[in-house]
C-alpha cells in the first residue's frame, strides 16, 4: 500500500450536521478533506414518501427515527434496554438532519457557564460570545427563519427568511401565552419560508420528519455538502468505520472501514476528525484499542462514553373544541417558550426547561395516539382530537452524570461484526422535578388558550434525538477528553466535532451549537495547517 | 389474498369492521380493502405473518363467525388482554390501512391528496403583533 498516495490532509468521519459544516470550511480554505459516511445519499424526489398515500406508514418503517426499529443496512443496533429514553438518529449523507424537525435555537450564554452561575456541572472552555461569529456564519449557510429581538437571547444578526407561519393553531396557543404574560417567540428554524440560496420556500406540507422532497428544509445534504463538494471535498458513502489506528508515536494514523462492497479499506490522514454523533463517536473510540490506548483511543481520562446527556421530554397535549387546521404547516410549529429556562432558586430544581409547540398529528398518527379506542367510540374519539390538538414538547436540561454512559456491548455487533454500543441512563431527580414543573406550567398555558382537556406523557421514550456529552470538552485532561478546539488531549491530530463535546446540554435543540462549534474547530485546524 | 386462507380472511373482515365501524360518510374497513392491505403487509414479513395466521386461527377455533356481534366484541376484548401482541398489531395494521386510504382522508375533512407536491396554504397568523409585549418585558437571558 502506497501510504503517501492514499493519504489526505484531513479525514472526517460522519457526514451529518457537524461533518458537513466542517468539511465545507476546510474545502473552502483549500485543504484536502475527505469524509467517510456509513449511509448514502437520499434523493429527495424519490426516497421520501410524502408524495404517496401511505406516507404516514413510513414512520413505522424506513423513516422510523429509531435505528433499532428501522434496521436498515446502514444502521447499527444499539442496546438501549437500560435507558428509559431510546437514542434516535438517521444514517445518511446529512445524518440526522434528514429526519430532524429543523428546530434551530442556539444555546444561551448561561448554558456555557453552568458551574459559575448555578454551582453544578462544569463551565465550557468557550463562551457564547466567542462562538457568535460561527453561529452567524452557520445561520447564513443553513438559512434560518425567524425574527430578531427575542429578549431570551442577546441581539442576533437578521434572520435569513421570515418566521414559520402561525396559522390558526399558532394564533390559538399564543393567546394562551399572552394571557399569562409569559415569554414566547418564533424559534429559529432551519427551514426556508421563502426562496433562499437556490432552494424554494416551504409549501407547508407538514411532516418535516419524513424528509423534505422540495429541499425547503435545511438538511446538510442540500446546504453544505453540494458547496463542499464543488470546492473539492471528497465524500465516500457506504463506508462504515471500524476503528482508528495510531502510529508508534501515538498519533492518529488511519481509519479502517468497510466499503460499499463489504471489503476492508484503510484511509490514511494527517488529521482525523470524528463527527459520528454522541453515540457513534465514543463507539469508534472505545473500539479503537491498542497497546498505547488499551481503554480506547483518547481515553486516558476514562471519560470517553461517560456523561451521556439526552434532553428528556415530557409531552403535554391540549384538545380544543374547534378545527385548528393543525395538519397545515411544518408540524414543528417552532414557537418556543423560554419563561422557565434560567435557574430560579425558588424552585426545587436547578437549571430549567423550554417548551416547543407542535401542530396536530396527521390522521394515522392521531388514530394511533393511544387515545382513540377501537369499537363504537372510535369515530367520536378520533373526531375530538384530529386537527384539534396542540402539543408542547417540554424539553428539560439534562445535567452530566458519569453513570449515564455509552459503553461497548460484548454481546451485540452490527452486520460487519463491529461491536455495538450499549446505553446506560437513568433520569435524575433534578430532571424529574424539572419536567414535573414543566407539565404543570404547560397545562396552564393550554387552559389559558382554551383547551377543554389536557393530557400528558411524563417521559417520552422515543425522544433521544439529542446525543451529547460523551467526549466532554475542557481544559483539564484529567476531567475532559477534548480541549476548546475539539482536539483530544491524548492525540493531538485527532479531533471531535459533534455533540459528544458538549459540557452541558442546555434546554434547546443542539444542532445550531454543534455546527457553530464545528466551524470554530475548523478555523483552528486551518490555522494549524498554515 | 396472498397469504390469508379464506376462513382467516373472512374472520379478519368481520374483525376489522368491528374495530372501526362504518359511520355516516366514513366507510367500513372492508369497504376499502383494508383486509387486502393487511394481507399484503404480512405477506412480506414472516414474523408478522406467523402472528396473524396463528392469532386468527385461534379466534376461528372459538367459532367466531357464528357468534352474535356482542359476543364477537366480548371475545375481541378478551384477546386484547390475553394476546396483547397480536391484538396491538391487528389494531396498528387496521388503522394503517384505514387512515391512509384517500377516501377516508377526504371523509375526515382533508383534501385527500398526500402532503406533496401540493402542500397547503398556511395563513401567517395574526399574533406576531403580540411579540411587542414580549419584547417590552426586557431581557430575560442571564449574562454570565
Amino acid at each position: 500500500m502506497d501510504i503517501e498516495n492514499n493519504k489526505v490532509d484531513v479525514l472526517v468521519i460522519g457526514a451529518g450536521a457537524s461533518g458537513a459544516a466542517f468539511s465545507w470550511k476546510l474545502a473552502n480554505s483549500g485543504i484536502k478533506v475527505m469524509c467517510l459516511e456509513q449511509g448514502d445519499w437520499l434523493d429527495p424526489l424519490t426516497d421520501y414518501s410524502t408524495s404517496n398515500s401511505d406516507w404516514e406508514i413510513h414512520r413505522q418503517t424506513d423513516f422510523n427515527p429509531n435505528p433499532n426499529f428501522r434496521s436498515m443496512k446502514v444502521d447499527y443496533p444499539i442496546n438501549d434496554t437500560e435507558s428509559p429514553i431510546a437514542p434516535l438518529m438517521y444514517n445518511a449523507v446529512g445524518g440526522s438532519t434528514i429526519h430532524w424537525s429543523a428546530h434551530f435555537p442556539r444555546l444561551k450564554p448561561s448554558d456555557f457557564r453552568v458551574k459559575t452561575l448555578d454551582h453544578v456541572a462544569d463551565d465550557w472552555p468557550i463562551s457564547y460570545f466567542e462562538l457568535e461569529p460561527y453561529f452567524d456564519l452557520n445561520d447564513k449557510m443553513m438559512g434560518v427563519a425567524g425574527i430578531i429581538g427575542d429578549p431570551a437571547y442577546p441581539p442576533k444578526s437578521p434572520r435569513q427568511t421570515p418566521p414559520v407561519g402561525l396559522g390558526k393553531l399558532g394564533d390559538k396557543i399564543t393567546h394562551g401565552f399572552d394571557k399569562l404574560g409569559w415569554h414566547w417567540w418564533p424559534s429559529d428554524s432551519a427551514i426556508n419560508t421563502v426562496d433562499y440560496d437556490g432552494r424554494p420556500g416551504c409549501n407547508n406540507c407538514g411532516p418535516c420528519d419524513l424528509g423534505c422532497s422540495i429541499k425547503a428544509k435545511s438538511s446538510t445534504d442540500v446546504t453544505y455538502w453540494p458547496k463542499a463538494i464543488k470546492l473539492g471535498a471528497r465524500l465516500v458513502t457506504n463506508a462504515r468505520v471500524r476503528e482508528i489506528t495510531v502510529d508508534r508515536y501515538g498519533k492518529a494514523k488511519s481509519a479502517i472501514y468497510y466499503d460499499s462492497d463489504g471489503n476492508i479499506q484503510e484511509q490514511y490522514a494527517s488529521t482525523i476528525v470524528l463527527a459520528a454523533n454522541g453515540i457513534g463517536t465514543p463507539r469508534i473510540l472505545l473500539n479503537s484499542t491498542s497497546t498505547k490506548f488499551p481503554e480506547g483511543l483518547a481515553n486516558s481520562s476514562g471519560l470517553v462514553g461517560k456523561n451521556l446527556m439526552f434532553h428528556p421530554y415530557s409531552i403535554v397535549t391540549g384538545i380544543f373544541d374547534e378545527d385548528l387546521e393543525g395538519h397545515k404547516g411544518p408540524t414543528p410549529l417552532n414557537i418556543i417558550c423560554s419563561e422557565f429556562y434560567e435557574t430560579d432558586h425558588s424552585r426545587d430544581f436547578v437549571r430549567g426547561y423550554a417548551y416547543q409547540v407542535v401542530r396536530s398529528s396527521a390522521p394515522l398518527a392521531t388514530a394511533l395516539s393511544g387515545h382513540v379506542p377501537w369499537g363504537e367510540k372510535h369515530h367520536e374519539a378520533f373526531k375530538k382530537r384530529f386537527n384539534r390538538t396542540i402539543t408542547f414538547a417540554v424539553i428539560g436540561e439534562d445535567l452530566p452524570e458519569t453513570h449515564n454512559k455509552v459503553t461497548i456491548d460484548p454481546n451485540l455487533s452490527d452486520s460487519f461484526g463491529i461491536p455495538s454500543p450499549k446505553i446506560e441512563y437513568r433520569l435524575s431527580d433534578n430532571s424529574r422535578k424539572m419536567l414535573g414543573h414543566g407539565v404543570k406550567t404547560a397545562t396552564q398555558v393550554m387552559k389559558a388558550a382554551g383547551a377543554t382537556e389536557v393530557t400528558h406523557d411524563p417521559l417520552k421514550r422515543e425522544a433521544g434525538w439529542h446525543l451529547m456529552g460523551t467526549t466532554k470538552m475542557g481544559a483539564d485532561p484529567k476531567d475532559s477528553v477534548v480541549n476548546k478546539y475539539g482536539q483530544t488531549h491524548d492525540v493531538d491530530n485527532l479531533f471531535v466535532i459533534d455533540g459528544s463535546i458538549f459540557v452541558t446540554a442546555g434546554a434547546v435543540n443542539p444542532t445550531s451549537t454543534i455546527q457553530a462549534l464545528a466551524l470554530h474547530v475548523a478555523d483552528h485546524v486551518i490555522s494549524k495547517s498554515k | 389474498m396472498r397469504t390469508l386462507s379464506k376462513s382467516n380472511s373472512d374472520t379478519l373482515t368481520v374483525i376489522v369492521d368491528l374495530l372501526i365501524p362504518k359511520k355516516g360518510s366514513l366507510p367500513s374497513p372492508s369497504d376499502i380493502n383494508v383486509v387486502e392491505h393487511i394481507d399484503d403487509t404480512i405477506s412480506d414479513a414472516p414474523q408478522l405473518m406467523r402472528l396473524f395466521v396463528e392469532g386468527l386461527r385461534d379466534i376461528n377455533d372459538k367459532d367466531f363467525l357464528s357468534l352474535q356481534e356482542k359476543e364477537q366484541i366480548d371475545l375481541l376484548q378478551k384477546y386484547e388482554c390475553a394476546n396483547s401482541l397480536f391484538f396491538a398489531e391487528l389494531i396498528r395494521h387496521t388503522y394503517n390501512g384505514y387512515y391512509t386510504n384517500p377516501i377516508v382522508v377526504r371523509a375526515i375533512g382533508m383534501t385527500g391528496h398526500p402532503p406533496q407536491p401540493k402542500g397547503y396554504n398556511l395563513e401567517q397568523g395574526n399574533n406576531f403583533k403580540l411579540l411587542e409585549k414580549v419584547r417590552e418585558r426586557g431581557q430575560i437571558w442571564r449574562n454570565p
